[in-house]
């Protein structure tokens, strides 16, 4: 899912970014990175019209492919690089690197190497391999390491170079100012007021070290979950301080904050090619019969087994809160109900219907007040058979007693 | 050129933050499990960017480029703010935001004009060039304005200018901003 929400990032980038650059004169550009090898006539090229077009179009149609597992393989690298590409035009107009936008191109670059390529593939349609947990594990790990190393270096830079001489200075205020002029009414923006109040300057001019401190920090927040809760909400408060106070927008970065949730909480685990997963239903249900006859000729790989509730093999997963309206998903020892059942059992037909899972992202409370409302009438909608389903020989292999 | 003891220092915090991971157990259990590749790759961006950070490369090893804000005094510099101003056919002044919507979706202007009109302050042609750079600029703004229907249209864009002593910033109201440069048309 990461990779989707990252490429899709990606994409939005690529679109944005370079209507930026179209028509402005070729005397305002400053090619720097690889852009500064290119010779004059290609650049001049790169700037026209037409190249933006190209260049422009083929970042964004490769960071959808990448986002939506179109020969990821391929796909994925393809779209870093011509994203790093991309964002060297409008960059070369603006005149200075926007930091906030480099964790993506970093991000890219890791899911790019990573075995998330295999994952939520619409083409080709294959079973993933048999990787080791741990290997996706390291490749989610390495994202949040990027963010703390740019936060150690920054704060590192800061204490060698601007040291005490520069947070006993008045420098954080003058830089409230300069990005204060900016804005259409500097005398009423919020960030003058602290400058001018003499209470706040001493709190701003105060939190400059304690927010460095905070930055040198960082590796704590990947070794130490505690911290980690300390620390992600903070920075994201000190960035929506800085978006207030200086009108500097670090929105791509803060949806990147995601990489520090544990993903074990929320990231779906794919049954390798040995695995087989069990549905219970309600074999009386209407809709229960109807959702398993979707699934079955869906489920090319014949990795999902059926069992209706009222039936032996049901027996002990028959706790005190299991009913008849309740869809129970095993596999191995993870056992999911409900609206977690229901997304489980299509995440697991593979190709486009691996996407399911991301609405596992929608809060739990919220997806089960849905299906607890669908549930609850469903004998009324969907009908009430009088007796449990009886499997066709075709069907008798994946039924369970 | 960065300083030989404030790289010294730096690079010192940074190998200090790299060991503090590096001698946690289960960090080094978590990236042993890295693909090969991976590994690889990383470890020598790792090495450019720390490289480029220490060497202050600002822009060619992009996006491995040094990472420095906000790290030094400004030590009571003036302070320096643009803005942008357009008079309709009428004479009403009218405030251009330096938004991705008044700039015709180029919030990137925002930074490229007046970067171009500080580079006027060079010598030479190189002044005169960066001058025609920003006339330039501004009527890319100009034209992008004037062509919403739903704006004002405006017979004139000035770029306005003003400077702050360090020692003024608590002070109310701002001094007066400056008209630098201007375009017109229609």
């Amino acid at each position: 899912m990461l990779r989707i929400g990252v490429f899709a990032l990606c994409a939005a980038e690529a679109w944005v970014l370079l209507g930026q650059a179209a028509n402005v004169p070729t005397s305002a550009f400053h090619a720097f990175g690889f852009l500064s090898l290119f010779p004059d006539d290609a650049l001049g090229w790169l700037l026209s019209s037409n190249g933006i077009q190209v260049v422009g179009w083929s970042a964004f149609a490769t960071a959808v492919a990448a986002c939506i597992g179109f020969l990821p393989r391929v796909f994925m690298p393809l779209a870093t690089l011509l994203l790093i590409f991309s964002q060297l035009i409008p960059r070369g107009v603006q005149g200075f690197i926007n930091h906030a936008q480099v964790p993506i191109i970093l991000c890219a670059l890791v899911l790019s190497l990573g075995p998330s390529a295999n994952a939520l593939t619409v083409w080709p349609r294959r079973q993933p391999p048999d990787v080791d947990p741990r290997v996706y594990q390291a490749t989610l790990v390495l994202m949040p390491t990027l963010f703390c190393l740019g936060y150690l270096f920054i704060s590192a830079h800061r204490v060698s170079y601007g040291g005490w001489e520069l947070f006993s200075s008045d420098s954080l205020s003058q830089w409230l100012v300069r990005w204060n002029l900016r804005s259409s009414d500097p005398e009423s923006s919020l960030g003058m007021m602290v400058v001018r109040n003499p209470t706040l300057a001493a709190m701003l001019k105060a939190s400059f070290p304690l927010i460095t401190l905070l930055e040198l920090s960082a590796p704590l927040a990947i070794l130490s979950r505690r911290y980690r809760w300390f620390f992600v909400p903070t920075m994201l408060s000190v960035h929506v301080g800085i978006y207030f106070l200086m009108h500097i927008s670090f929105s791509q970065l803060a949806l990147l904050y995601v990489v520090f949730i544990d993903s074990q909480y929320w990231s779906p685990r794919y049954l390798s090619a040995k695995q087989t997963g069990t549905v219970f239903f309600d074999g009386f249900c209407g809709l229960c019969n109807g959702f398993i006859d979707f699934l079955m000729p869906r489920d090319h790989a014949r990795r999902l087994r059926y069992a209706p509730l009222q039936g032996t093999t049901a027996a002990p997963f028959a706790t005190a809160d299991v009913t008849p309206e309740t869809v129970i998903y095993v596999e191995d020892d993870r056992e999911y109900h409900r609206s977690d059942a229901a997304l489980a059992a299509l995440s697991r037909l593979g190709g486009a219907w691996s996407f399911v899972s991301v609405l596992a992202l929608v809060p739990r409370p919220i997806r089960d007040l849905v299906y607890n409302f669908i549930a609850r009438n469903r004998y009324q909608w969907f009908g009430k058979h009088d007796s449990c389903r009886l499997p066709s020989p075709s069907e008798r292999e994946r039924f369970l007693p | 050129m960065p300083s030989v003891a404030g790289a010294l220092l730096e690079a010192a915090i940074i190998l200090a933050g790299a060991a503090l991971l590096l001698l946690h157990a289960g960090f080094r259990r978590t990236m042993s499990a890295t693909p090969r590749a991976l590994r690889w790759v990383f470890s020598g961006a790792l090495l450019v960017w720390f490289v480029s950070q220490i060497a202050e490369i600002e822009t060619a090893t992009y996006p491995l480029m040094s990472w420095h804000m906000y790290g030094e005094s400004l030590r009571d510099a003036p302070i320096e703010g643009y803005r942008l101003q357009g008079v309709d056919c009428s004479g009403l002044t009218w405030r251009v935001s330096w938004s991705g919507g008044a700039l015709g979706r180029r919030p990137n202007l925002a930074s490229a004009i007046p970067r171009a009109h500080r580079a006027e302050s060079a010598s030479g042609a190189a002044a005169a060039s960066a001058a025609a750079t920003t006339d330039s600029l501004l009527l890319v703004v100009f034209n992008a304005w004037n062509s919403e229907p739903h704006r004002i249209p405006l017979c004139e864009l000035q770029l306005q200018r003003i400077e702050v002593p360090a020692s003024r910033i608590t002070q109310s109201p701002l001094p007066a901003y400056e008209t630098v440069r201007s375009v017109t048309g229609r």
